[in-house]
């Protein structure tokens, strides 16, 4: 098994050195010019030198994901518990949570820029709303959705509303919004990046969205290639923590979500 | 055999009883017509009829978790805890250990940690789990984990017991066992027991009656005394008498069947 998992890991290696490979000859051998597209060797390069550029705005766009992200985990993970509890409040609200998730955060975010002053607060709402219904609406499925015959048990033996949160409903919605986080996870890069585009925020707090932007402007298709590398990277990265982290929330106790990588 | 009516006097004896009960479920299906059953304390009844002829729904009139469409239902009991349930599926927490499993009627009753603790340990030592306490149930046999639902009802030291065909998805070499150490507990601990079951052979061993239910809608047809002493051994199972009571038993079954079609 062990040898197995290791020959995988080779091939997918192997592959992604004959694809990157392929991409350098055909630029190479196509007399590809850079500002159409740059080989993978001129991106590199790009990288390297302008990571005094690239740096700082990873950063700011890492900041405004992991920002939204756990402000999603929060505010959906609550949401979702108190309309749980309430059908009034599920009635009420669960309508205005669906509309929010299917109005494209493209068009919200001009306005949200105009009553946000402060932009990176404005930037983590924007990523934040699209972020946030993955969670919200798996755990609540979650908490909905326990074993009919564990709530009898629980009425059996008296429980109140908060001993059946705590010990059934809870518990049980873990797993789903662990699954809904890892969804959020890629949205809130996605809610970061599509906000900057919006904003625009140029200066010391750009992000990668916006050294994107910039880059195609100036036709710098190399710096242009590295800023989406540096995006593919950090949505790579938010998926395998988030992997991770659902893999130690589960460990043992939950036998059959822990397969799936 | 005349179909015949068990006497429901007021009796302070009486856990609980279902006097001329009916049930019909919201979809209009009547599971329960004229039902009566009573249920004294020490005492052990076994419920036999064809699959779905209203066995689990009297369980969960006597539970408690229904209340009847007519007819009427007297319980001596009133405190959480006093009946207990066991269904044919464990039903246990996923994510609990066998010990927090066990001790969950106890923390929904908010009992003393000590106090619990020591209730958990004679319950698990009454099934024979002291040393998987610490296990999770998926990590069990299918007849642990039953076990460990018997330690869960038994803990909170219930007046009575209600089993729902708890062995019948086990082998039966583990059937017989838990038969066996379930007719133990129950001689040491002294709850009143309504034990529904399919098996003809399971009832006539376990039960110092049985009664014959109709198909739906379900009544009492037929009341049938187990007059052998306990404990019963396996010797039983292979007397004569056993296998006239449950010839008995088959015959009234059939008797009540053809009587409704």
């Amino acid at each position: 098994m062990r040898s197995r998992a290791r020959t995988e890991r080779l091939l997918s290696g192997l592959l992604v050195a004959a694809l990157l490979g392929g991409w350098e000859a055909v630029v190479r051998l196509g007399e590809i010019p850079a500002y159409i597209l740059p080989g993978p060797l001129l991106v590199a390069e790009a990288l390297w030198r302008d990571w005094t550029v690239l740096g700082p705005a990873l950063l700011t766009t890492l900041a405004i994901a992991g920002l939204a992200l756990l402000a999603a985990a929060a505010g959906g993970g609550l949401l979702a518990v108190l309309l749980a509890l309430s059908r009034w409040l599920e009635a009420g609200l669960l309508p205005l949570a669906v509309t929010l998730q299917v109005v494209p955060v493209v068009s919200i975010a001009p306005l949200v820029l105009i009553y946000v002053e402060e932009v990176t607060l404005a930037l983590v709402l924007c990523a934040w709303l699209v972020a946030f219904y993955p969670v919200f609406s798996n755990t609540l499925f979650g908490l909905k959705h326990t074993d009919p015959m564990l709530r009898d048990l629980f009425r059996l033996y008296g429980a109140s509303r908060l001993q059946r949160l705590y010990y059934l409903e809870l518990p049980s919605a873990l797993p789903h919004f662990l699954a809904g986080l890892r969804i959020s996870g890629g949205l809130a890069l996605v809610g970061a990046v599509v906000a900057e585009f919006a904003a625009g925020t140029a200066g010391a707090r750009a992000g990668l969205a916006f050294r994107l932007l910039e880059a195609g402007w100036r036709l710098d298709m190399p710096r242009m290639f590295a800023a989406l590398l540096l995006l593919a990277l950090s949505g790579v990265a938010i998926h395998g923590l988030l992997a991770l982290l659902q893999r130690w929330l589960l460990g043992r106790r939950y036998p059959r979500m822990r397969e799936d990588r | 055999m005349i179909a015949q009516k068990v006497a429901v006097r007021p009796d302070p004896d009486t856990l609980a009883a279902l006097e001329e009960v009916a049930f019909v479920y919201p979809n209009g299906v009547v599971a329960l017509a004229g039902l009566e059953l009573r249920v004294a304390a020490g005492s052990f009844t076994c419920l036999v009829g064809p699959s779905g002829c209203g066995k689990t729904t009297a369980l969960r009139l006597l539970a408690g978790l229904l209340a009847p469409s007519r007819g009427r239902i007297r319980r001596s009991m009133r405190g959480p805890g006093e009946v207990a349930l066991v269904f044919q599926d464990p039903t246990l927490l996923p994510w609990a250990t066998v010990r927090d499993n066990v001790e969950l009627p106890l923390r929904l009753r908010r009992i003393a940690r000590r106090e619990a603790r020591r209730e958990v340990e004679r319950a698990l030592d009454l099934v024979g789990l002291g040393e998987v306490a610490d296990a999770y149930p998926h990590e069990l046999s299918g007849g642990m984990r039953m076990r460990v639902s018997l330690a869960r009802a038994l803990v909170s030291r219930p007046k009575l017991m209600l089993l729902d065909e708890p062995f019948a998805a086990l082998d039966e070499i583990t059937r017989f066992r838990l038969d066996d150490e379930l007719l133990t507990a129950w001689g040491s601990q002294g709850w009143g027991v309504v034990f529904v079951t399919h098996s003809v052979f399971e009832s006539v061993y376990l039960g110092q009656q049985v009664l014959v239910m109709t198909p739906r809608p379900g009544r009492i047809a037929a009341r049938i005394a187990v007059p052998e002493p306990y404990p019963r051994t396996p010797a039983f199972r292979a007397s004569e008498r056993y296998l006239r009571l449950c010839s008995r038993v088959s015959e009234a079954l059939e008797r009540a069947a053809d009587a409704s079609a």
